[in-house]
């Protein structure tokens, strides 16, 4: 084996519903759930206020307020999480470039080659968590390990806020007393295979004979060893690359009028080609993806002949998937989403004869309607189709306010939209006040 | 109808009539072969409605005429399963059925009413005038890759070829780079185009590509006479050659400005050995797996070239490459490997001129006088 490495895993706490509290100081000590509020929406996030009450993400929202009727219940302002999520980003990569994002809030970070620099995983660790405090005004839990897996275990040992250290060497001691459920591949099912063999925690794995494990675990006996040993060899990747970004919404009945759907689409085009644009990515696949009322998953893609961010192109893709190639499954649609893959960066590759006119002016008026969203919230700018739909996961004072400014938006005549300006409708002046 | 060919010949011809036909199409009858018995002449029409082919079998000895549809596709493949097999004997019965006899070889196949099957123009042209084979298959090898697969703001999914009494130009681009190839007319061609006239039409890739296939094919002559026209409308441009007639249906519209965007020249030129130049993106190149937009940096600058690829999944590839420098300030310039690498395989000289002037600014490859390449950089952030 090489040199130790020193790895950190930093995960932010809380991540949208601590925004949230920091944004909103009156929500400070408050549970605040952060997703759908309707009849089948979901929870994104929930302060751990919320979490002493049972509320996690992935719970049914009817649920959430069921445990917690007290909750401050917010809509999700995904446009707004990305940019502080860029700004965290932004000071991991001052520490080393070997940061590997898992997710909008979750990173690994490899600083062996930083230590003399910095001073130790535990400086580094502190430094981290200092600048995410001061410059951010949010909490950050870091793990400090040798590996990837170690390190993730640690950062959620002492969350929030919390800093593990687990020093080289001492790997094994520090999962023993854990559950084996800390075990990446270790699922519900995987769990009482285990516990019928009587194993309960890691420290169970360490002492259990290999033979035995292999005999009842197969393959994923070694995988079990290796992980409760601390060893864990994957290297962090920088250049892990989001491979695709999406958006969908559970409706709140379930729906089989076209036009409905396909307003649903429009949002959600908008919103994905919002996040595309401002990663500076470029998708080739366009993915219909519904789930009708038994729950059963059908999904129809296209692949564009140029890679694009621009929503106009996915809805036009989107809706012609819905319209051509999605039979409407009887009793109508449960869930409607649509997801761009096959991402790359926008390259800059120049041209010969320069940008149309139209494609100009089209990049121009994108640009435009980008800066309205990351000012005022991505709901600001709506494409004309989607008003009046897919409002009903999200009805907080907040949505309501801004459901009547964009009640003032005047939408186009349905037709009356042309390539270079798309259905994008703007806001009027009272949207800015 | 019923006739009797040569296998082989059959074949042959079938084969090129196969891949004429549409492939996707909403109109199934564009799906087969239009077989035409006539005068003791056997005749296969087949079209997409873009490109259009009439082969007449000369060897074939017709014994009834008639007129009969039959799938393409599976005539080319029961063909080409007896190709060896001598004779083939087609026999149509009028009631929806064709027979293929060849030796101990027997198949039915449904046949088509042609009542549906859409007009093809035979050499219907104004003024026809003559073009050498090789100079213009060689000019479109030189370009045709450079296409744009489909029509945005300009006619880019076809070549431009601008044909006068001096020379034989095509030119094809795709907005991010831009091939150009010329040589003089010969002659007797040159006498066909007297009078100042002047061609310049846009060509779908598919005709020429046809077009070669049925002279390898079908003909087989490494030169045969080649005569060339427009229809009275303007819209189709017509071959002809031996027995066959080849229509293209023009793409339309205007394409790009092509002549404002040609660099006079720049200062810096380098002389490069193609083949070991080529080999050198091409080893830098392994590790890239089709993104397109990654760029491929070339430093210039000193004795050696580098050449860098870097994909953060795939891993980094650096190559160095004599190619001195005389500047003393050196150049740092990004290019689309792909694009290189086709316009150094379009080139056949053992060297070509290599014109730079900045990072945002074209590269002009030149082959002598006859071929020029353009590509544009991709910026380098």
């Amino acid at each position: 084996m090489d040199e130790p490495r020193t790895i950190l895993h930093v995960d932010m706490d809380a991540f949208y519903a601590s925004i949230e509290q920091r944004d909103d100081p009156s929500l400070r000590g408050k549970p605040v759930i952060v997703g759908g509020d309707g009849e089948r929406g979901v929870v994104c996030a929930a302060s751990y206020e919320a979490r002493r009450f049972g509320v996690h993400s992935a719970l049914a929202s009817v649920i959430a307020k069921r445990r917690c009727p007290h909750a401050h219940f917010l809509p999700v302002r995904m446009s707004h999480y990305v940019a502080v999520s860029r700004e965290i980003f932004a000071i991991l990569r001052d520490f080393t470039p070997l940061c590997e994002p898992l997710s909008i809030d979750e990173a690994f970070l490899d600083v062996t080659g930083s230590l003399r620099l910095f001073g130790g995983g535990r400086a580094i660790a502190e430094a981290i968590r200092a600048r995410i405090k001061e410059e951010l005004d949010l909490t950050a839990s870091v793990g400090v390990a040798s590996s990837k897996y170690v390190a993730k275990v640690a950062s959620d040992h002492d969350k929030p806020d919390g800093l593990v250290l687990v020093p080289f060497g001492e790997e094994a001691a520090f999962l023993a007393p854990l559950p084996i459920e800390v075990f990446w591949g270790v699922g519900p099912v995987t769990a009482q295979t285990l516990r019928r063999l009587g194993i309960e925690k890691v420290d169970d794995i360490q002492r259990a004979d290999p033979a035995l494990l292999e005999a009842r675990l197969g393959n994923l006996a070694d995988h079990l060893g290796r992980l409760a040993r601390g060893q864990d060899p994957r290297p962090v990747q920088p250049g892990r690359r989001r491979k695709s970004m999406g958006s969908e919404v559970t409706l709140g009945e379930d729906c089989a009028d076209r036009d409905a759907l396909a307003g649903h689409l429009a949002r959600q085009a908008s919103t994905v080609a919002f996040g595309l644009r401002s990663e500076g990515l470029r998708g080739r696949t366009v993915v219909l993806k519904i789930r009708r009322p038994d729950r059963g998953l059908v999904t129809r893609s296209e692949t564009l002949e140029h890679p694009t961010d621009d929503e106009v192109v996915i809805v036009r893709t989107a809706k012609r998937l819905l319209a051509e190639k999605l039979p409407m499954p009887a009793g109508g649609v449960r869930l409607i989403g649509l997801q761009v893959s096959g991402l790359d960066p926008a390259d800059g590759q120049l041209g010969l004869f320069g940008a149309s006119p139209e494609t100009e002016k089209r990049r121009a008026t994108l640009k435009g309607a980008d800066a309205v969203r990351r000012r005022f919230g991505e709901r600001m700018i709506q494409p004309a189709s989607a008003l009046g739909h897919g409002r009903r996961t999200e009805a907080s004072p907040q949505a309501a306010a801004r459901a009547e400014a964009r009640g003032r938006v005047k939408p186009r005549p349905p037709g009356g939209r042309d390539e270079g300006q798309s259905g994008t409708s703007r806001t009027n002046e009272r949207g800015r006040s | 109808m019923r006739f009797r060919a040569g296998c082989r010949e059959m074949a042959e011809a079938v084969g090129v009539i196969a891949s004429t036909v549409a492939t996707r199409t909403t109109k199934p009858t564009l799906q087969n072969v239009f077989l035409r018995a006539e005068d003791g002449i056997l005749e296969l029409v087949a079209t997409d409605l873009e490109v259009s082919l009439r082969l007449k079998l000369a060897e074939a000895e017709v014994d009834k005429g008639g007129e009969v549809l039959v799938n393409a596709a599976r005539l080319s493949a029961v063909l080409r399963a007896v190709e060896d097999m001598g004779h083939v004997d087609f026999e149509a019965d009028g009631e929806g059925n064709a027979s293929v006899k060849a030796g101990s070889n027997q198949y039915r196949l449904p046949t088509e009413d042609p009542e549906d099957f859409p007009d093809v123009p035979g050499f219907d042209v104004k003024k026809p005038f003559r073009l050498s084979y090789p100079d213009l298959t060689g000019l479109f090898k030189k370009t045709r890759y450079a296409t744009a697969p489909d029509a945005g703001r300009y006619a880019m999914n076809g070549v431009l070829m601008e044909i006068d009494a001096e020379r034989l130009r095509t030119v094809a681009t795709d907005g991010k780079r831009l091939a150009l190839a010329e040589r003089p007319m010969p002659e007797d061609a040159a006498e066909s185009l007297k009078g100042g006239e002047r061609l310049r039409v846009v060509v779908p890739p598919k005709a020429m590509l046809l077009l070669e296939r049925v002279v390898d094919r079908v003909i087989r002559e490494e030169s045969p006479a080649l005569e060339a026209g427009l229809s009275a409308d303007g819209r189709i441009l017509s071959f002809r050659t031996g027995e066959a007639v080849l229509g293209a249906l023009l793409v339309e519209g205007e394409f790009p400005p092509y002549q404002d965007v040609l660099p006079e020249g720049f200062e810096e030129k380098l002389e490069v050995p193609r083949e070991s130049f080529l080999s050198a993106v091409r080893r830098a190149n392994v590790l890239n797996q089709g993104r397109e937009s990654l760029a491929m940096v070339f430093t210039f600058g000193g004795d050696d070239v580098e050449i860098a690829s870097s994909d953060p999944n795939a891993g980094d590839a650096r190559v160095a490459f004599p190619l001195p420098w005389s500047k003393k300030k050196p150049l740092e310039v990004g290019f689309n490997p792909a694009l290189l690498i086709e316009g150094l395989v379009a080139m056949d000289a053992e060297e070509f001129t290599l014109e730079l002037k900045d990072s945002k600014s074209a590269a002009l490859l030149r082959e002598g006088d006859e071929f020029l390449y353009v590509v544009m950089p991709i910026q380098i952030v």
